[in-house]
């Protein structure tokens, strides 16, 4: 049998590439702008420019459209040399392509806005959750489209990285987005308190695991080999790597919630699978880096070797500190603080962003039948990057000691020996040299970008890439001899039994997770004293959300002595159960809030404080690096979803009373006016109908049901 | 003592030991499939990202 002539589509890798590079560039711009926010907070400006809502469009920018954009370039590049095969359909590779672009652009249009639903790397609103389910089921068919009609037998391990890729995010992306929706651009998640934490750290623990890592490893095994000019390593470790890694990976969420209300069982389970996990993660990196035996003298000349070599050991750093993190008496100190702003950056920064960089220094000068305009631009490139790693990541480390130890330090006398405003005021100098880090790594970027632009002005783009290869059948023949197909190669040709195995390894983590704590009621313990929230209330908790007030502050007491002295009691899951969706933060730039109503309580402030720390925190607290929220004040509440609102709470399970809605409205103008009263005699006008107001309302609310008796006999069960 | 662990949770315990029973047979199943695999095969898988298209040679890079 003659060879086909077919053509490579390098037109959609070009299309990704371009993206890559904007949205790279895009999002590590607004992660400059937060991180200097957090020394200059006069940079929040206007409500779409705060810190609370900049940070989402950060992580969303780099996770989903920098990193996404750079996966997809990876993946339509490698996949159709390593089947030998265009891409499925030209026409699903440009509606995946635009569709992608729509997303982002759509998230950058709604988080400046306020339209979130607050859940970390999962904040978009419940529209877009559709648009992203039906894209990636797109991706889907013409990914799997492509391994049907491929001239390949075999199935190289980066495919199945594919694979493992595709079905656990599609099944984290469905589970994690179940919400209500109130209105076009607003939704309730269906889960409540500690069942929704639980599931958005089973989907946020899983999107580093299969969004940032295994779509690298399988681009990893392609790409690297080729810039090494070795094969891989270990064909055989690369597969008892990728197995245990997609199984074990889905068991580690819960250590996301140490210390917090979720059973110790489950947190049992996070502990003891992420310490597993550094086994397979080691055998990648190590796989990776043995693939350079005897190559290891290129390493001193080229770049994209360089950048390959230090974003496995950045891989293997962060594999091997994030079991570390697990670890209680770890997680006690460094939950909550800059230790793991640091951990993920060294991640996101060497292991992706090197990665990407090395394979677009790769295929660009191929796709353009052209060298690299400059070789030297490159190393720089890498030199200025990996210095910005350094000063991103060293003062977070510092930033992230203090914090943990301060908040943790009694004097001779047992008091605490630190207020929280003291632990800001020495980490500031710290934020200064990470943003010089954000800012150098950011310069790297455009380095590139030119270098790149010089390259593609060089060369002429190659836009169908011939290539010949025996089809399928006369392929098979040709390497079995006739004789029949050994039983152990069977799994590599059956791209759908692979897919139909990831998808059981996958969903067992989760089920024996999700399935007890969805579904068995005692495993929240509920507390009689907690009520609904009040209308105004309720308001104030979406202005809450609106805000990213919880990319700040907490709202769990962990069971330290260190901080029931600071907050209050600590946190049952019982107080939670109203809570559509949860809002326990993973970061304390600011204090916990959860104790903020407690009456007689460590931290409840009064509403004329609040006021007044909203106007300009300064005047409140000297040294805070909050943001300042004046148009709070002047902003009327929009209650035209409150019907709706507490119709949709009701569906989900909270005890208004059949026809409150009705009344919800006037309930709301009462508080309001009591809250404004109080103010009045402070000394501050504030308009009746005014956002401040419901936040207050909403801040005085938290703890305020959680009666000592109560919480006493709610410990004891 | 896995009973004791997940406290009075019925049935949980089950899952969790019907899981790991899952994966140490498959992880099993997959140890005795490398073992058996042939090194010829591994070899030629090993070489696949470098046999799919021209060498550097080849397009005078």
């Amino acid at each position: 049998m003659n060879k086909e002539t077919f053509f490579y589509d390098n037109r959609i890798v070009r299309a990704f590439a371009w993206a890559t590079l904007l949205w790279g560039a895009v999002g590590m711009l607004v992660g400059l702008i937060v991180s200097m926010q957090l020394f200059l907070p006069e940079l929040n400006f206007a409500s779409w420019h705060t810190f609370g809502r900049l940070r989402p469009l950060h992580t969303n920018a780099v996770i989903f459209a920098f990193v996404g954009n750079a996966i997809f370039t990876g993946v339509y590049y490698s996949l159709q040399r390593l089947l030998k095969a265009r891409m499925f359909s030209d026409v699903l590779s440009r509606v995946h392509f635009w569709g992608w672009q729509l997303i982002i652009v759509s998230a950058a249009l709604t988080l400046p806005l306020g339209i979130s639903t607050s859940k970390e790397y999962a904040e978009l609103e419940w529209p877009i959750d559709i648009a992203i389910t039906l894209i990636w089921v797109v991706f889907g068919l013409n990914m799997f489209g492509t391994i049907l009609k491929r001239r390949e037998k075999h199935i190289y391990v980066g495919i199945w990285f594919y694979i493992a890729t595709w079905v656990t995010v599609a099944m984290l992306h469905i589970v994690n987005s179940f919400e209500l929706p109130v209105s076009f651009l607003k939704s309730y998640s269906v889960y409540a308190g500690v069942q929704d934490a639980l599931v958005q750290w089973w989907y946020g623990h899983n999107a580093v695991a299969f969004f940032l890592t295994t779509p690298f490893l399988g681009l990893m095994y392609y790409f690297m080999p080729k810039m090494a000019n070795r094969p891989v390593y270990s064909y055989k470790l690369s597969i008892i790597h990728f197995w245990s890694l997609i199984f074990i990976y889905i068991w580690a969420g819960p250590h996301h919630l140490l210390y917090s209300s979720l059973p110790d069982w489950a947190q049992t389970l996070g502990v003891v699978f992420s310490i597993m996990l550094i086994a397979p993660s080691w055998g990648g990196m190590l796989n990776g880096l043995l693939t350079l035996r005897g190559a290891w003298d290129k390493v001193r000349e080229d770049a994209l070797l360089k950048f390959i070599v230090v974003g496995l050991v950045a891989y293997g750093m962060a594999t091997f500190e994030g079991p570390l993190l697990s670890l209680k008496n770890v997680n006690a100190i460094a939950h909550f603080t800059d230790w793991v702003v640091a951990h993920v950056h060294v991640g996101g920064l060497g292991w992706n962003g090197f990665l990407t960089f090395a394979i677009l220094y790769w295929i660009i000068p191929r796709m353009w039948q052209t060298k690299l305009y400059s070789n030297r631009l490159a190393n720089m490139h890498f030199w200025i990057a990996t210095l910005g790693i350094l000063f991103y990541a060293v003062p977070m480390y510092f930033s992230g000691f203090s914090q943990g130890f301060m908040w943790k330090e009694f004097d001779a006398d047992g008091n605490l020996k630190y207020n929280f405003l003291e632990t800001v005021e020495r980490i500031k100098f710290l934020y200064v040299l990470r943003s010089f880090g954000g800012l150098l790594y950011l310069s790297g970027v455009f380095v590139m970008v030119y270098n790149i632009m010089k390259t593609v002005k060089q060369g002429s783009f190659l836009a169908n890439e011939p290539a010949e290869a025996y089809p399928l059948k006369a392929a098979e023949t040709a390497e079995d001899h006739g004789k029949p197909a050994y039983w152990h190669k069977w799994i590599e040709s059956r791209p759908m039994t692979m897919l139909v195995f990831s998808l059981i390894l996958v969903s067992l983590g989760g089920l024996v997770q999700l399935v007890p704590m969805i579904f068995v009621k005692e495993q929240v313990k509920t507390i009689s004293s907690i009520k609904p929230y009040a209308p105004l209330e309720l308001e104030g908790r979406d202005i809450y959300i609106r805000e990213g007030c919880n990319n700040c502050h907490s709202q769990l007491v962990r069971p330290f002595r260190s901080e029931t002295k600071r907050y209050g009691e600590y946190s049952k899951s019982g107080e939670y159960v109203y809570d559509h969706p949860f809002l326990w933060g993973s970061k304390r730039t600011g204090p916990d809030l959860v104790r903020g109503g407690e009456p007689g309580g460590k931290v409840n402030r009064g509403a004329a404080w609040h006021y007044a720390h909203m106007m300009n925190p300064r005047v409140t607290s000297p040294g805070s690096i909050m943001p300042a929220y004046p148009w709070l004040a002047e902003q009327e509440l929009d209650l035209s979803l409150l019907e709706k609102k507490i119709s949709a709470m009701r569906t989900l399970g909270v005890p208004y009373a059949p026809g409150y809605e009705k009344e919800a409205a006037a309930d709301l103008k009462k508080q309001a006016e009591e809250i404004a009263g109080t103010l009045k005699k402070d000394g501050y006008k504030v308009k009746p109908n005014s956002e401040m107001l419901a936040l207050i309302a909403y801040l005085h609310k938290l703890g305020r049901d959680l009666k000592p008796a109560e919480a006493a006999a709610s410990t004891q069960q | 003592m896995m009973n004791k662990m997940i406290g009075r949770l019925e049935g949980v315990d089950v899952w969790l030991v019907l899981s790991l029973m899952i994966f140490l047979l498959f992880f099993t199943a997959v140890c005795i499939y490398l073992v058996r695999m042939s090194r010829s095969h591994a070899e030629q898988m090993s070489m696949t990202p470098l046999a799919d298209e021209p060498t550097e040679m080849d397009l005078n890079l």
